[in-house]
């Protein structure tokens, strides 16, 4: 068999494995940035899921929930403080009354306070749960550069192998160039004035023989 | 370590491809993630209350001798493995000792936290209650008993006039104790949202270091400086402006009645002096 259809079925052999490989890891990387942005888009759920509900709790109605378990809480505690006796003492009805109204007015007033305060504990409470979420986001963002990585050589190993058949066969074709025959008694050939390091000019562009391989100038 | 086919053909001498980084590296983050979950469990347990394992890191390689009485007296050990901390089984010295080195092995007990209940915070309020009520009640009797000596000494007790006084006296005493009401809300109110600071503050210490122990101990050490009893200023007088009310009404009867008020009230009082004009 001739050495330089060796060094060139080679060279095909090889260049179509190295091809193949970068294919293959231009996909891999594809796939791995896709599966990035899936993996981002589930955080971006999960954190939604957080705040929707803790967005619908800022709300006038859960305000006016809180607001009023508030103002109950208060007026308990006002009752539970008047228990509390001040020596020999007997107010009027009326006096009570006037009291009781008082107090309730002041307990309305004072739940405006309760709800500050529940929801200014809820929102600690919604950002430790978002900070979570993104803590672990994070991680995996940091982690992305690995994963492209790892796919940018996935198919190295093809690659490799690719790249040493078509050096094994540019070692053909110089053999057979430089000496005339095969490098382990393949027999003589007759020698190809298109080949072999000599660049023949064809209109418009230019043949350069390289490494067993065919790559076109212009 | 072989990975791929030419590896295994060269003996290692030639690997193609990324060596599996994002393995390793995805190894650590897990690692770091269960890491987080304890000590955020561990910061809830402390603020919350509930039983957690408190897990000790193990700095100290084990000697020969140090593994002896290791094994005489053997201590449950858990390692951080990619699927948390979990009981290491290996008690082998060399074992237990490579994994000190890489920094994965505790020793650990389970421990109950109370936790701020809101139990807490009511207390809290209660106490102020029992603080600030006990001042407020020598107050009413005081203004009760004064309001009253001078009713009887105008001769007015049992009058209309001493009605409407006990009356005022009531409403300002039950506004007095509303107002202890409220300040006691507002203190229990202050204390759980410095709490929750306080955790907020330990979770961030935790995320930032990544380091459970740490973030702990600062969590200790706040809830235990929130247990420490407050001081509380006495009470302002909450009779004041009805005091100050039957006073001026005093005077200005005084005064109708064609008797100058007392010099010593103007002392007492410069501003009746200001709105009264003297008889000459």
């Amino acid at each position: 068999m001739n050495g330089l259809a060796i060094g060139a079925g080679a060279g095909i052999i090889g260049g179509m494995m190295q091809a193949i490989a970068a294919s293959q890891a231009q996909k891999a990387m594809e796939a791995a940035l896709q599966a990035e942005i899936d993996r981002q888009s589930r955080f971006r759920q999960e954190g939604l899921g957080v705040l929707t509900p803790a967005v619908v709790a800022m709300g006038v109605e859960n305000a006016r929930k809180l607001m009023s378990e508030g103002e109950q809480g208060r007026q308990k505690m006002y009752s539970d403080v008047g228990q509390i006796p001040f020596g020999q003492f007997t107010p009027t009805l009326m006096d009570q009354a006037k009291l009781k109204l008082l107090g309730d007015l002041r307990a309305k007033l004072g739940g405006y306070a309760d709800w500050q305060n529940q929801q200014g504990i809820d929102q600690l409470h919604t950002q430790q749960q978002l900070n979570r979420i993104f803590d672990k986001a994070a991680g995996q963002s940091a982690l992305f550069p690995y994963r492209m990585n790892d796919a940018q050589h996935s198919w190295d190993e093809l690659a490799f192998w690719g790249q040493l058949i078509k050096s094994i066969g540019g070692i053909a074709g110089i053999w057979q160039l430089a000496f005339g025959q095969g490098p382990q008694g393949m027999g003589t050939t007759q020698f190809s004035p298109g080949f072999g390091g000599m660049t023949i000019q064809q209109p418009g562009s230019t043949f350069v023989w390289t490494n067993a391989s065919m790559n076109p100038t212009l | 370590m072989f990975d791929s086919f030419t590896s295994v053909l060269t003996g290692g001498l030639i690997n193609p491809g990324s060596g599996g980084l994002s393995k390793k590296a995805a190894k650590q983050e897990k690692k770091r993630q269960h890491v987080l979950d304890y000590g955020t469990d561990l910061i809830n347990a402390i603020f919350y209350g509930g039983t957690t394992p408190l897990y000790t890191p193990v700095t100290d390689k084990f000697t020969k001798s140090a593994w002896q009485q290791f094994k005489a007296n053997p201590q449950p050990l858990f390692s951080l493995t990619t699927k948390g901390i979990n009981p290491f089984v290996k008690l082998s010295r060399g074992a237990v000792n490579k994994q000190i080195q890489r920094g994965n092995l505790f020793t650990g007990s389970e421990q109950t936290f109370e936790g701020f209940q809101p139990t807490f915070f009511d207390q809290r309020a209660k106490d102020y209650i029992n603080f600030a009520m006990p001042q407020l009640q020598k107050q009413f009797q005081d203004n009760f008993a004064a309001i009253m000596y001078n009713m009887a000494n105008r001769g007015l007790l049992g009058g209309s006039a001493s009605q409407k006084a006990q009356s005022d006296l009531f409403t300002a005493a039950g506004q007095g104790r509303q107002k202890i009401a409220d300040e006691a809300i507002s203190q229990s109110q202050q204390l759980r949202q410095d709490v929750e600071r306080a955790r907020q503050s330990a979770i961030d210490l935790l995320y930032q270091t990544s380091n459970p122990a740490l973030a702990t101990q600062r969590a200790i050490a706040m809830a235990s400086g929130f247990r420490q009893p407050s001081t509380f200023a006495p009470i302002a007088n909450m009779f004041a402006d009805l005091a100050n009310q039957y006073y001026m009404n005093q005077v200005l009867n005084t005064y109708r009645n064609g008797v100058a008020p007392l010099a010593l009230d103007y002392r007492l009082n410069p501003t009746v002096a200001l709105n009264i004009p003297r008889n000459n």
